[in-house]
């Protein structure tokens, strides 16, 4: 079982959309936590059938990863992505993938995997949300 | 095989019973539903199989690669790539196509990054964790073209790699084109020699080819590959595709797999022969200037949802040279009904050929109603 991530906005009715979600696909929800910042937030879940949960959730239009990203928060603003991307390049560890899961509220959150998960925790460990 | 029994038949005559209503309220999604492909039919009699390298031939016999080829190289014209420098199959659609492409610049450069923005398809992440391809998703802009400046300065950071870059020639949402111009300059204000650039133009390369003003969208604008969709534009009635690519970089690949003794150069071994029938079909039928009138009525009923959106006070816009109308969320009962996709606070609609201006009127008016009781309530 991994936990899955998911970006949206912290508004009402998000938690109903996602739990129905995934209900319309048979899919039981094991456990669920939300982190709210701002205007967005990042809701955590485990279920019983992790890549069911990734389609019923991307068909249901939201960004949703598994649990082997890092979820970092950055200032939603020019040459931020690429001043991530440097801290990894200074320190030799390669970015494998970096996607986004979210823009509001002036912040975007980031979801990323590395060649040395370890070293990349503790260069975001100042952002990590997670 | 039996005769068919009663009950199936009635339960694929239900199938298209239902199939009949929901075609005509299909706004949001980008297939052409005005097709004939009746002239097909006694193909369907025939075991057709397309199996290996269309320029290649094959043992099996009733194929329909020379139809391929003839294809392929139609779409090369439009998309201006040399006939004596191209390559490409019918895929099963767009995503097939774009693993083409994007398995052709990791096989050119395998220590290469792929860099693609926000507004890409879904199945662009799929694609990558397949080929197990770094890949960094850029910031969009708000009409859905990347984010230029974010680019520059993720492949600044990284500019001892090699860029892959996977550019959208009409975003899924918002139909937004990504300036391949400008990324070049990327490239070249970077020093930035090792490069590919796929481009995913599964509804849009077959209308920018056929508009007076174009943003940059062919091989000769830099491209190294493309994949461009059949049952969208072109409304053939079963998923498939072209991937399109320069002969050069197949070669090279097709090089390092030639021990196997076969040009096993496409991804799928079994293919549909019968899709490379119904492109070439639409290409003989419409010829170029049936497809530019097709392009210009489908443009037009677009402007003018926009109008018809704006004048009722929904704020409503489309990006240049596309058939994509971006329009405030409605509700999921007006979403179901006419097969729109959501995405945050917008929907789209796509005036495919089959979108008439007077379906626009009723779902304008489905809108309004569904806002005025929201309002009230």
């Amino acid at each position: 079982m991994q936990r899955i991530i998911i970006g949206t906005k912290n508004e009402v009715g998000v938690i109903a959309g996602i739990t129905e979600a995934l209900a319309a696909r048979g899919i039981n929800l094991r456990s669920l936590d939300t982190e709210g910042v701002g205007d967005h937030g990042t809701i955590i879940i485990t279920t019983d059938d992790d890549d069911g949960a990734l389609v019923a959730l991307a068909h249901a239009g939201y960004r949703a990863v598994a649990d082997d990203a890092l979820i970092v928060r950055l200032p939603d603003e020019p040459g931020a992505l690429a001043r991530l991307s440097a801290r990894f390049r200074d320190a030799g560890v390669n970015i494998q993938s970096m996607h986004i899961l979210n823009r509001h509220g002036g912040h975007a959150t980031i979801a990323l995997s590395a060649d040395d998960p370890t070293v990349a925790a503790s260069l975001v460990d100042d952002e990590s949300l997670i | 095989m039996n005769e068919v029994p009663a009950s199936t038949q009635a339960r694929l005559d239900e199938m298209a019973s239902k199939f009949d209503v929901l075609a005509e309220r299909l706004l949001g999604y980008p297939t052409n539903q005005n097709f004939d492909y009746s002239a097909l039919l006694p193909f369907l009699n025939y075991s057709v199989n397309n199996v290996g390298d269309p320029f290649h031939g094959s043992s099996f016999g009733t194929n329909t690669h020379d139809i391929e080829r003839d294809v392929i190289l139609r779409f090369a014209s439009l998309l201006r790539l040399p006939h004596d420098e191209a390559w490409g199959y019918v895929t099963n659609g767009g995503t097939e196509g774009n693993m083409y492409g994007l398995y052709l610049g990791r096989e050119l450069f395998p220590d290469g990054i792929v860099y693609f923005s926000e507004d890409t398809h879904y199945s662009v992440l799929k694609i990558t964790r397949v080929l197990k391809a770094r890949n960094i998703m850029i910031k969009s802009q708000p009409n859905g073209e990347v984010d230029y400046d974010d680019l520059y300065e993720t492949i600044r950071i990284n500019r001892d790699v090699p860029v892959i870059f996977m550019a959208n020639i009409g975003t899924t949402m918002k139909g937004a084109v990504d300036d391949v111009a400008r990324v070049r300059r990327i490239f070249d204000d970077l020093a930035i020699t090792q490069h590919y650039i796929h481009g995913d133009a599964a509804l849009s390369g077959m209308i920018l080819p056929f508009t007076d003003d174009p943003q940059p969208h062919t091989f000769a604008d830099g491209f190294d590959s493309m994949s461009i969709s059949g049952h969208k534009l072109i409304g053939a009635p079963l998923p498939c595709g072209v991937a399109l690519a320069r002969k050069n970089h197949v070669t090279r690949i097709a090089r390092s797999i030639e021990f196997l003794g076969v040009m096993d150069t496409t991804l799928s071994g079994s293919r549909n022969g019968f899709a490379p029938l119904m492109l070439w079909l639409a290409f003989e039928r419409y010829g170029e200037e049936g497809f530019r009138d097709l392009v210009a009525g489908m443009l037009s009923v677009a402007a003018y949802a926009v109008e018809r959106f704006n004048s009722l006070g929904m704020p409503a816009w489309r990006n240049k040279n596309s058939v994509t109308v971006v329009i405030p969320r409605p509700p999921p009962e007006v979403v179901d009904k006419w097969q729109l996709i959501p995405l945050d606070d917008i929907a789209h609609v796509i005036t495919m050929p089959h979108v008439t201006r007077e379906a626009i009127d009723q779902l304008a008016a489905d809108c309004l109603r569904a806002q005025s009781v929201t309002q009230s309530a």
